[in-house]
């Protein structure tokens, strides 16, 4: 395979998948966290919309898409979003619509208490929490996946999104009031 | 106020703003209910998931043989 020159990159195919792989294991835990939250905690998914994201980007980074190095979390993080949005609609499709109905009384029965967002079990918790998520307009979702899911820092979500950090602060707090209001805990915030 | 409380969640207020907002909290109930219910939505996102375990060294070797097939191709 002829590999383009890129001046950062090893011209050696070997070398330049070795690099890879050792850039690659580095982003190991922020990819596995927001992959695994974005799964509802199901690890295999979560393994197998990781691996995938990581194989997507092989055949970019061999090419040399990728500007420098430091781009690679941000770059990644757009490819596992992407993948993990399609398993995710597939995903949804078998939970029970009530969740968020449900979530939304039970909270309504524990108002006023911080931190509780009913129902009680956990599954169920985190099925209405990922399926308001999912009812989120896509940019609002996705600045709640990277901030909120994924950990990262406004200014890191702002490289994967492609938006100033500003934008990202606002469509995250309209992200989370949306959510909020979902889920029955507080009218939408104006 | 809304984007403030965002903020302040995070701990990403800066302190003027922080104090601002802290004193709004304390003579507010309409925005003290707004932060609860923002906590309770941060904090339930973060805690969705089991406690983090790498993917594991067979899986590695899966993703390494998946990558080498995609050169080869």
């Amino acid at each position: 395979m002829g590999l383009p020159a890129i001046s950062w990159l090893p011209s050696d195919e070997g070398d330049r998948r070795a690099l890879y792989m050792r850039l690659v294991k580095a982003q190991e835990s922020v990819l596995l966290r927001t992959a695994r939250r974005l799964s509802g905690g199901n690890a295999e998914m979560a393994a197998d919309i990781v691996q995938e994201a990581i194989v997507s980007g092989f055949v970019g980074f061999m090419a040399g898409k990728l500007g420098s190095p430091d781009g690679l979390r941000p770059w990644l993080l757009r490819i596992l979003l992407n993948k993990a949005h399609a398993e995710w609609r597939h995903a949804r499709r078998s939970w029970p619509v009530a969740d968020v109905t449900a979530l939304a009384e039970a909270a309504q029965r524990e108002a006023g208490e911080v931190g509780s967002l009913g129902p009680a079990d956990e599954e169920g918790r985190t099925r209405a929490l990922l399926t308001a998520v999912g009812e989120l307009p896509d940019k609002l979702r996705a600045a709640v996946e990277l901030v909120d899911l994924g950990e990262l820092e406004y200014a890191e979500a702002a490289a994967v999104l492609g938006v100033p950090v500003g934008t990202v602060r606002s469509r995250l707090a309209r992200a989370r009031w949306r959510l909020a209001a979902l889920l029955g805990r507080e009218e939408e915030w104006r | 106020m809304g984007g403030m409380l965002s903020r302040l969640a995070d701990g990403r207020l800066g302190w003027i703003a922080r104090l601002y907002a802290e004193a709004h909290l304390r003579r507010c109930p309409k925005c003290t209910a707004a932060m609860k219910a923002l906590l309770a939505v941060r904090q339930g996102l973060r805690s969705i998931g089991a406690p983090e375990l790498g993917l594991g060294a067979e899986r590695w070797a899966q993703i390494e043989a998946a990558c080498l097939a995609e050169a080869e191709e």
